[in-house]
């Protein structure tokens, strides 16, 4: 539900006139709008009730609702000690309804209405650098697109690949752009289904929702290749899969969106620990949007839904970017008194600014804090929009 | 000093006509080299942005055969090797079609709008509907069928307005398409390069194109080592060839062309020169008796040589002036010719624009100007070094130019045997030479030209005499004595009405051969082929329906197949244009050989090699001559099989491609790539089938085949290729108008002032007793007679320079030999007319001018 908002955001960001900054205006090489479809979600399929998700067919592709992503993030350390975050994240957005009148002579295998997207960033936390890059391939002829078994999902080169038709694990990342990062992810956590079994709905209105679940916690080893140098490193993953044809709400300007990994008690099994999510939505006035929701899934793989007045979120500290003016909040207090759980969390590297076709904050966090009276520490990701002053 | 030259400007303010005239001839002069110069000159530089703008930041591209770049390499490219800067592009002309008629040819432009940014960012930033100024809306583009983008001014130039259908022609079928978006460009180049391009999706472009599976090309931004690995994984068939190989390829299909302007430009540079040169020298001449009579006065050698340069330096300068601002106005017609020529022929390039080189305006300014003020620095200097006394006499600068004008005629008659010499021995050996060949030859004439006029008007005299009795005689005597001033004239003349025969002769000569050359080659009966122009890479192929329909019609008795292909020239390495050469693959008929005129090779083996008996391949004569091939030599070339060595083994005569192309039997062809097509076909009518009646029922079985496919009859096509050859030529035919023009206003300035000076001379004439119709007489024959003067000297010079242009500078420029040299009769009585004509006119103002002006006055002048 949140890459629905931002795909929504950029929208929004696109409707309102993209700058008249050169450098702006040539890098994306074509209208944001235009890829991210035009909000008119009529003959698509929406997401109006709670369905039965089957695997691994549902880790492959949705063709009749509008847009659709494959969303991986997560957290890696070399031996030494040296630490990088990464997102890589591939984005289906289908510009036209199907059209059962399509014209019936030789078709091209080029010919598609459907266009995708790809962004990939890692953070180098130690070097105090983001790396971002952007992709736009059009979903057809073979250089973008999804299968489900074996599941594999790319644009052109950057994929994320299982090898098997049987098993996701293991899961393949690969991304470059000025690093190259390469990261297997050997073993994670059971889907956990978001919202109601699935169903994450964004307001009252039926078909303003989502089919959304996730994997929260995936465990991996790989390399990454920085100015030349290929490190070996090790770390965690989250996995987040979406799908819907569903439009922004009037007043929501953007979000806050945490995806935690407490540190587990046990060593010799690292999946047991709580893994956390939570989107607070912002409205205009300030405000939070009582349709800010989350899930806790605990030790045990239990997992339960957060309503809005189950968390108290309170922003500490701000880092204001020098590129775009955007005052984001870096520092935070997560307090879920039901749980027992106070917990700060903390921006890795204040400036985790993506520089792309849409600017937001995606970066690696640090938590810290207090569960059931004892301290904890946990690392994650952290997505902000909506703070760029839509021009 | 300020004396002399405030006399000047007294004089100018008397006498204005005379400075008037010669500024107008510099003017002219000038003009015509900014002119001719700036038309080509824009012409080129319109390629050069069509190629810039479409390359783009790419430095390498794949290319393959006749078929193409598989859609797979895309994939390979961009998915397994992780090479993102791979912009795939397919392009082919197709004509809009208006009011049910083909109309403006455009190029259709198919690529991934997504892998554009890095290489070209003028497609990355081309505005939309977006009023910011923003991009062009993807969603439509790729999702509307037929959907296209075009920049405003092609919008406009086709009628078009976003959201409108029309249909296009794509090699004879017509396919709807949709204008969803105008594209709007930053800069200017990007601008230019997309007049008449509709942009489209990659998939729209396969589809409209009828190219499904196969890209053109693949544009890649790639350094020296990833070129090199790429090299080494291309499948045979496809090769990497650096960026600037585009623009090679469209330099050399317009090289030839602009050769030709350029060598033209070169001859208004001579024509031009020797119109300010004959200017300026004739303002001095006249000056000469006033410069002794001032030197008597007191004035110093120096003094006068001064002045009469600051008088000639100020004259040069303002028509230099004139001439270039004239210059840029005679471009902007001149290029609407030349670009139309280029549109039609060569490749839907927008060429409207004029842009004036600083070069060219450089150039014509120092022609303007030195060669003015050179022009009078000989007889200036002759007039102060004589005696004063000398200088107001006429007499003795007549007896000396006399005696010059015999010595100037050996001078010229050695140019002229040389400029011949050098003409035999450029044959091959480059545009210099044969450029200085032509240069020697016209000096060499000009210098003949005043024993020329001694020689026509003695033979003049005696019949001028009896039939116009003492006003002829004095026509004759007075042009002989005044041989410094009209021997100068008519030299000019004869130099600008010459060009205007060798460019006649050299036209004649072309169309003469090539119309020849048409009835050899064509001796089918009826030719079937598909509509295309000549800047495709790739022909259009007939419907395998088309040629099945065909063959199906009663009255056949033979037929024969044409496929011609571009593939990469390994050996040897051409001597000019790019390593490229076009193959034609033929299926023989009975007929076939009779259609070859052969200037080399045995006829055996001739007929071995068309019947797949052993390998070979005939080559073109142009092509011959740019590979510096003979009978025996190997031609080593790309196949879809690999490298492949073809022997030699006949030479052909073809006025069809400047670049050439070799022949080998089909047989052979398929056998060395996979490429089934059919581009043409030729049929014989069998006996008693009337050609017309079979073209007919050829007609009227393609009228079920939903490809348009063009059959026309032996004389339908002979007539079309010398329609198409008129209208390659129509630039020339108009430089040479131009020379026509400038001939006459030359002859008109000239003359003109020629007989004004006469002031004097007359008014003591009208005091001894002429009539005012004496005098008129007198005038209009001189200039008449000296008219026809150049007018004739003009034959000869003409009929040498079109020798040069036919046999230099084209078998040069095009590998062409003409076998046949005519020198049409109507061009070379135009010549005389044009010159006589302009002659006669200049002697009417002068005429009447003369013969009314009061008796008095004219004795008291100077």
């Amino acid at each position: 539900m949140r890459r629905a908002l931002l795909f929504m955001a950029l929208q929004l960001a696109a409707a309102c006139g993209t700058s008249d900054d050169d450098r702006d205006v040539q890098r994306p090489g074509l209208q944001v709008a235009d890829v991210l479809g035009n909000g008119d979600t009529e003959g698509y399929a929406k997401a109006l009730e709670i369905r039965t998700f089957e695997f691994p067919a549902d880790h492959g592709a949705h063709p009749d609702f509008r847009n659709e992503w494959w969303y991986f993030t997560g957290n890696l350390m070399t031996a030494t000690g040296r630490r990088f975050g990464y997102h890589l994240t591939f984005f289906r957005n289908r510009l036209a309804p199907p059209d059962p009148t399509a014209s019936d002579g030789p078709v091209s295998r080029w010919r598609t209405d459907s266009v995708w997207m790809a962004h990939f960033a890692l953070a180098d936390v130690d070097g105090g650098r983001t790396f971002d890059h952007e992709r736009f391939v059009r979903g057809a002829g073979g250089l973008a697109g999804v299968t489900a078994a074996p599941f594999r999902v790319h644009c052109e080169d950057w994929h994320a690949a299982s090898d098997g038709p049987e098993e996701l694990f293991p899961l393949r990342l690969h991304a470059e752009g000025e690093v190259t990062f390469d990261l297997t992810l050997e073993r994670g956590r059971d889907v956990v289904l978001q919202g109601e079994r699935g169903l994450s709905r964004k307001s009252a209105t039926p078909g303003n929702a989502s089919y959304y679940y996730s994997i929260p916690r995936m465990l991996g080893r790989g390399a990454v290749t920085i100015d030349g140098e290929r490190l070996e490193v090790s770390g965690s993953g989250w996995f987040d899969r979406e799908w819907s044809t569903s439009a922004l709400d009037a007043g929501q300007v953007g979000w806050d969106w945490f995806a935690l990994q407490l540190d587990g008690d046990d060593p010799a099994d690292p999946l047991r620990a709580v893994d956390l999510m939570w989107y607070r939505m912002r409205r205009s006035d300030g405000t939070a949007d009582p349709a800010s929701k989350g899930l806790l899934v605990d030790e045990s793989g239990t997992s339960a839904a957060l309503d809005f007045e189950d968390v108290t979120l309170t922003e500490l500290r701000h880092w204001t970017s020098p590129e775009s003016g955007a005052r984001y909040p870096v520092a935070w207090r997560l307090v879920i008194p039901s749980r027992e759980l106070d917990l700060t969390v903390e921006a890795a590297l204040d400036d985790q600014e993506l520089d792309l076709s849409f600017r937001y904050w995606e970066g690696a966090v640090d938590v810290s804090g207090v569960r059931n009276g004892n301290a904890v520490t946990g690392h994650g990701y952290l997505e902000m929009t909506g703070y760029v002053d839509s021009r | 000093m300020t004396a002399l030259l405030r006399l000047v400007r007294r004089l100018v303010a008397h006498r204005p006509w005379q400075p008037l005239l010669a500024t107008l001839a510099i003017a002219l002069g000038v003009a015509v080299v900014v002119g001719v110069d700036a038309a080509n000159a824009s012409a080129s530089r319109a390629f050069d942005q069509t190629v810039d703008s479409l390359v783009g930041r790419a430095t390498h591209r794949i290319v393959g055969g006749p078929g193409g770049v598989p859609d797979e390499l895309l994939v390979e490219l961009r998915v397994a090797r992780g090479l993102d800067s791979a912009a795939p592009a397919v392009e082919g002309l197709a004509r809009v079609v208006v009011d049910d008629a083909r109309g403006r040819t455009v190029r259709v432009l198919g690529i991934d709008p997504f892998a554009e940014a890095p290489l070209r960012p003028w497609f990355a930033f081309a505005a939309g509907s977006d009023p910011a100024g923003g991009l062009p809306e993807i969603g439509p583009l790729l999702t509307t069928p037929g959907a296209v983008a075009v920049v405003p001014e092609t919008a406009t130039a086709l009628g078009h307005t976003v959201g409108d259908r029309f249909e296009i022609e794509v090699s004879g079928v017509r396919r709807v398409v949709e204008l969803v978006d105008t594209l709007r460009p930053r800069d200017d180049l990007a601008r230019r390069g997309l007049q008449d391009v509709l942009v489209c999706d990659l998939a729209t472009a396969q589809e409209l194109l009828d190219q499904i599976g196969r890209l053109d090309r693949i544009d890649l931004e790639l350094d020296a080592s990833q070129a090199t690995a790429l090299e080494t994984i291309l499948p045979t068939g496809l090769r990497l060839e650096s960026a600037s190989a585009d623009r090679g390829t469209l330099d050399e299909l317009t090289r030839a062309f602009r050769q030709n302007l350029t060598a033209l430009s070169l001859l208004s540079l001579l024509v031009g020169a020797f119109l300010v040169h004959n200017a300026m020298q004739l303002a001095v001449v006249r000056r000469r008796p006033l410069l002794g009579l001032l030197r008597a006065l007191g004035a110093s050698k120096r003094q006068v040589f001064a002045a009469v340069l600051i008088e000639a330096a100020v004259l040069s300068l303002l028509g230099t002036l004139a001439g270039l601002l004239l210059g840029v106005a005679l471009a902007k017609g001149l290029l609407g010719i030349v670009g139309g020529t280029i549109r039609e022929l060569y490749a839907a390039v927008q060429v409207d624009a004029v842009q004036v080189d600083p070069w060219t305006l450089t150039l014509a300014a120092l022609l303007g100007i030195v060669v003015g003020i050179a022009a009078a620095l000989a007889p200036a200097w002759e007039a102060t070094s004589v005696q004063p006394r000398m200088a107001m006499l006429r007499s003795g600068l007549e007896s000396r130019a006399r005696s010059f004008a015999g010595r100037a005629a050996w001078v010229g008659a050695v140019l002229v045997i040389v400029g011949f010499a050098l003409g035999f021995a450029a044959e091959g050996r480059g545009m210099v030479l044969a450029y200085a060949a032509v240069l020697a030859v016209l000096l060499g004439a000009t210098l003949l030209a005043p024993t020329g006029t001694v020689a026509l008007l003695w033979l003049a005299r005696t019949p001028l005499t009896r039939w116009f009795g003492s006003a002829g005689s004095h026509a004759v005597r007075s042009a002989e004595t005044g041989l410094s001033r009209t021997a100068v004239a008519v030299a000019t003349l004869m130099l600008a009405v010459s060009a205007t025969v060798g460019l006649g002769v050299m036209i004649q000569s072309f169309r003469s051969t090539v119309a020849h050359w048409l009835g050899t080659t064509l001796a089918a009966d009826v030719y079937v082929s598909v509509p295309q122009s000549m800047a495709t890479r790739l022909e259009s192929h007939l419907d395998p329906a088309a040629i099945e329909a065909i063959l199906a019609v009663d009255g056949i008795a033979a037929h024969s197949t044409y496929r011609r292909i571009p593939t990469d020239l390994l050996a040897p390495a051409p001597t000019r244009g790019p390593a490229e050469v076009e193959l034609a693959a033929i299926t023989p008929a009975p007929g076939t050989l009779a259609m070859f005129d052969f200037v080399a090779g045995d006829l055996d083996q001739i007929r071995a090699v068309l019947a797949a008996a052993r390998d070979g391949v005939l080559v073109s004569e142009p092509l011959a001559v740019r590979l510096d091939l003979d009978v025996g030599g190997k031609l080593r070339v790309a196949t879809d099989r690999g490298p492949h060595d073809f022997e030699v083994v006949a030479i052909f005569r073809d006025y069809a491609s400047e670049r050439g192309y070799g022949i080998l039997p089909r047989e052979r062809y398929d056998r060395l790539w996979d490429d089934p097509a059919v581009g043409s076909m030729a049929l014989w009518a069998a006996d008693g089938v009337d050609p017309d009646t079979l073209t007919e029922r050829i007609r009227d079985a393609l009228a079920a085949v939903p490809q348009e496919v063009l059959a026309r009859s032996n004389r339908a096509l002979r007539d079309t290729s010398l329609e198409i050859f008129d209208r390659t030529f129509a630039v020339t035919a108009v430089l040479r108008a131009l020379c026509a023009v400038v001939a006459f206003v030359g002859v008109l300035g000239a003359l003109a002032s020629l007989q004004l000076e006469r002031r004097r001379e007359t008014a003591v004439l009208r005091a001894v007793g002429a009539v005012p119709g004496w005098i008129v007489r007198s005038v209009f024959l001189q200039n008449g007679l000296l008219g026809l003067c150049a007018g004739l000297l003009s034959i000869p010079t003409g009929i040498a320079l079109g020798w040069l242009l036919v046999h230099v500078v084209h078998r040069h420029s095009f590998g062409w030999t003409l076998l046949d040299f005519e020198t049409p009769p109507r061009v070379l009585l135009e010549a005389v007319l044009l010159s006589t004509s302009a002659a006669l006119l200049a002697a009417w103002w002068p005429a009447r001018t003369l013969s009314h002006t009061p008796v008095a006055r004219g004795l008291r002048e100077e």
